[in-house]
């Protein structure tokens, strides 16, 4: 293929794929992002291309990135009708063609169904996806991200070409500081700011890093971002590199991404052919291009000086800022460094304007872009909710809708599970209780209220979650993860996790607390890198809002959530057993016996407190019993 | 330029670091991972002042001019107390984390001890890599499982036996073996030179005095094969022969 000579050439080049896209024509689109894939997307899909060339059925077959509802898949959408089909397998394909695609009828068995069992038809319906706002996502359920030409057929790379042909970097920044866009990694510094700095800042080359170093458990927007849509996150980055005046880019991802890798691999190559990357791009005399930089995992490269560190070739441990990396980064060179998130949502500003982005989110960013959260916030919404997955809404919208409206509420609520908080912004993040359900979500209220935006994860805990298991899970992860480097974060890390180890198994002591807390505000205080910094939020915010529960492990060893196997023994209630028999069948340990249509009798010299007599249990005869409640009906 | 330590003006120079300044007029900032001749790393955490109001650690904040600095203030002191505390429970048994406590007020230990000996400052690898030149040493692990050997906790091609680590170690925990004619650290055993004149061990392995020339130094090259006693005889007479043909031309 021919490299654009000009930003004019590629303008009318992206025209015209714009206007030569039928949108009557069927389609069908597939998700292939990893998680459909992991439930068989790629059989679908490869059936649906299969039949529909055999059958020479006038339809194209869409292999699409992430639509978000990763625990439905493997998703189908029916264009034009947007016809939802969930769960679908390699056999659902023929009778799809045939009734849906051909024959317009549902199929209800393929439908999606809320926890009331109502079905819902269209994709946009789907509650799910109702109160999102899909912008850095929105075309993740349209194109197939190894082919450029689908960006571009959706308005792809015509912001950049704008940009080029305006040919004034300066009034790229301004643009960027006037939308209020605020870094999606985590700290949410404005990301116009850091341009210019690195803009200003003297040394040659200028490098961009775009961090893909996705570490948090369970957060995956990223790398769903670059595997449905990468060139968006080039396209981002070249106009990024264009406004900045640096010469080279690095993507810096985890290995553990591969399918991202290889989509951000073509995406490159693509890019390179187009003339949108080398030398002389589109006959401006602009040069840049990118390189991938694979990282090995650790959760600590996700901290900027640790990530240069890892891409100078050392091991990633954090270093001393001297100066700002927008003066002194990646090879002592100016550098700016942003998220992925925040590299994919540029194009979107220059294409559809400040006026529009900036009409999205709260506060007001006519002044300062630190006055406010624009744009729309990709979170990982998991827990204890009936929906998970990626849900794109915009800034400020309230944890409220994003857990019962978009989330369908609360999982098993019908078994009396009620919600108890939701934990955001990762291991570094904390946990926001019920009472704090409606606010908006933005940079500013979630800093306020002792956690943070972290990359966006969102985790929803239920009256079954201990909040004491919560805070030392994450603070043993973050124990695994600590680079070493610094006392506080080693060392505090390590005492708190021996002090919330002890505490769970009921051998806390009161005093317990108060060293809890004055280890979690020296290593915040103390600690070298953000990452000690940040480390005892859990902690801390667990402290603040659940206080009681670590009360009650440590005076009377209850757990108040009935999850601390130490702490809990389950019995079976006489009067509700209907002697199904189904705990019994179901015991890993066999320590349930009973006949059919008798009361059943946990021993619990053989019990392991699995929780699996509680779970499959219809007829809530299922009783955990923590603290004295132990000895009193136990007599142990 | 001037510095404000606790409310006194202090002459500072322009790109030194708040504690090398403070150490410099006589103040007092406990400190561990920090020698002068290396660069700052910011690892142990203990030489915490306030700056502006704000907590930090003096050995990576460069002095400004008017830069306002608390060395005692109630938030430095328990910050302070409760990093001494952790460093404390790591390795129970040093002398110098003793003296440190008496000073700052540090009572019992409330954290599980872990009986270690190394405080995991990283001098031992900095001075070797920065200063020696050897890059013998590495920080192995991460987090709590991070330890200080050779690669692979293997004897080192790349070890002089200069006992530079052992030397700088705040905690003194870097065990070596001298004889009159050997020296064994870190699973190593090197022959001592002699000194060519007088025939007394060195303090200088074969390997050391390879590096050396390698790397070039400021001796003299013939100094360097001899004992302290017969390098100074031999600086006198080099010396004496200077000033006697310098009056022998007045």
């Amino acid at each position: 293929m021919e490299k654009f000579k000009s930003p004019s050439e590629l303008e009318s080049f992206v025209n015209g794929l714009e206007s030569a896209v039928d949108h009557n024509k069927p389609k069908i689109s597939v998700c292939r992002g990893t998680g459909c894939i992991a439930s068989g997307a790629s059989k679908v899909s490869a059936k649906f291309t299969q039949v529909v060339k055999d059958k020479n059925i006038h339809a194209d077959v869409v292999e699409t990135g992430c639509h978000g509802f990763c625990e439905r898949g493997p998703l189908v959408v029916i264009h034009p009708s947007e016809t939802f089909y969930q769960k679908v397998k390699e056999t659902d394909v023929e009778e799809i063609l045939d009734k849906t695609l051909a024959g317009g009828q549902i199929i209800p068995r393929l439908q999606y169904r809320d926890e009331a069992k109502i079905a819902y038809e269209k994709e946009k319906e789907v509650p799910f996806y109702k109160d999102q706002m899909r912008v850095v996502f929105g075309m993740n359920g349209h194109i197939d991200p190894t082919r450029i030409e689908d960006y571009m057929s959706f308005g792809g790379y015509k912001a950049f070409a704008q940009v080029i042909t305006k040919g004034n970097p300066a009034s790229v920044i301004d643009t960027v500081v006037a939308s209020g866009l605020r870094g999606r990694g985590g700290a949410g510094f404005p990301a116009g700011l850091k341009w210019k700095s690195t803009a200003e800042a003297s040394g040659e080359p200028k490098y961009i890093i775009c961090n893909a170093d996705e570490g948090d458990p369970g957060a995956f927007m990223d790398r769903s971002i670059m595997e449905g849509n990468p060139h968006s996150v080039l396209e981002g980055m070249l106009i990024g590199a264009y406004a900045i005046g640096a010469s080279i880019g690095y993507i810096y991802i985890r290995n553990e991404y591969p399918l991202a890798l290889e989509r951000l691999e073509i995406a490159l190559n693509q890019a390179r052919e187009y003339g949108l990357l080398g030398e002389n791009i589109l006959g401006s005399g602009f040069n840049f291009d990118i390189l991938i930089s694979r990282g090995g995992g650790a959760f600590v490269c996700g901290e900027s000086t640790a990530l240069m560190e890892s891409i100078e070739g050392r091991v990633g441990r954090p270093r001393v800022k001297w100066k700002r990396t927008a003066i002194s980064g990646l090879w002592g060179k100016p550098t700016n460094i942003n998220n992925v998130e925040t590299w994919a949502n540029v194009p979107y500003i220059f294409l559809r304007g400040v006026d529009w982005y900036t009409s999205i989110g709260t506060g007001d960013v006519s002044k300062s872009p630190w006055n406010g959260s624009k744009g729309t916030k990709i979170f990982s919404l998991v827990g204890k909710v009936n929906n998970t997955g990626l849900v794109e809404v915009p800034m400020g919208t309230t944890l409220r809708t994003i857990v019962f409206d978009i989330g369908g509420g609360i999982k098993d609520s019908k078994k009396g599970r009620t919600f108890k908080a939701v934990q955001t912004g990762g291991p570094s993040g904390g946990c926001i209780p019920s009472e704090f359900l409606d606010i908006g979500v933005d940079f500013d209220e979630l800093t306020r209220l002792g956690s943070m935006m972290g990359s966006g994860g969102l985790i929803v805990m239920d009256d079954r979650t201990c909040m004491v298991e919560v805070a030392r899970y994450f603070v043993d992860f973050l124990k695994e993860e600590s680079c070493g480097k610094c006392t506080p974060c080693r060392e505090g890390l390590r005492a708190m996790s021996n002090i919330l180890n002890r505490i769970v198994r009921g051998h806390g002591r009161m005093e317990d607390l108060d060293l809890l807390e004055d280890l979690a505000t020296t290593m915040v205080v103390a600690s070298f890198c953000n990452l000690g910094q940040t480390a005892a939020n859990p902690v801390l915010s667990t402290l603040k809002y659940f206080r009681n529960e670590y009360i009650d492990h440590i005076q009377t060893k209850t757990c108040t959530a009935r999850q601390c196997t130490e702490l809990i023994k389950f019995t079976i209630n006489p009067e509700t057993c209907t002697g199904c028999t189904i705990c019994a069948r179901k015991c890993p340990t066999s320590a349930i016996s009973g006949e059919t249509k008798k009361v059943h009798v946990v021993d619990q010299s053989k019990c392991v407190q699995c929780g699996v007599c509680f779970d499959v249990c219809n007829f809530n005869a299922v009783n955990v019993l923590s603290g004295p409640e132990i000895k009193d009906k136990l007599g142990v | 330029m001037n510095i404000i330590i606790n409310g006194k003006d202090v002459a500072a120079r322009k790109g030194e670091t708040v504690l090398e300044a403070a150490l410099r007029e006589g103040y007092d900032i406990p400190h561990l991972c920090y020698h002068p001749a290396l660069k700052p790393e910011g690892n142990c955490r203990l030489c915490l002042v306030e700056v502006g109001g704000k907590v930090t650690t003096a050995c990576t904040t460069t002095v400004r001019d008017g830069m306002v600095i608390e060395l005692d203030t109630e938030e430095v002191n328990k910050h302070r107390r409760t990093v001494l505390e952790m460093l404390k429970a790591l390795v129970p048994k040093s002398p110098i984390l003793e003296e440190l406590s008496a000073k700052f007020g540090l009572g019992k230990v409330r954290l599980a001890s872990s009986d270690e000996v190394c405080i995991k400052c990283g001098l031992c690898v900095r001075v070797c890599a920065e200063l020696v030149g050897a890059d013998a040493l590495a920080q192995e692990g991460r987090g709590t499982e991070t330890f200080f050997n050779p690669p692979f906790n293997e004897p080192s091609p790349d070890c002089v036996g200069c006992t530079a680590c052992a030397f700088v170690c705040p905690v003194q925990c870097i065990k070596y073996e001298k004889t009159d004619d050997k020296i064994t650290i870190w699973g190593k055993t090197m022959d001592r030179l002699r000194c060519t004149k007088c025939g007394a061990s060195l303090d200088l392995t074969a390997e050391h005095m390879e590096l050396i020339k390698k790397r070039g130094t400021n001796l003299h090259p013939e100094n360097l094969n001899l004992c302290d006693t017969c390098s100074r005889a031999e600086t006198l007479r080099t010396m004496k022969t200077v000033v006697e043909s310098q009056l022998t031309l007045s």
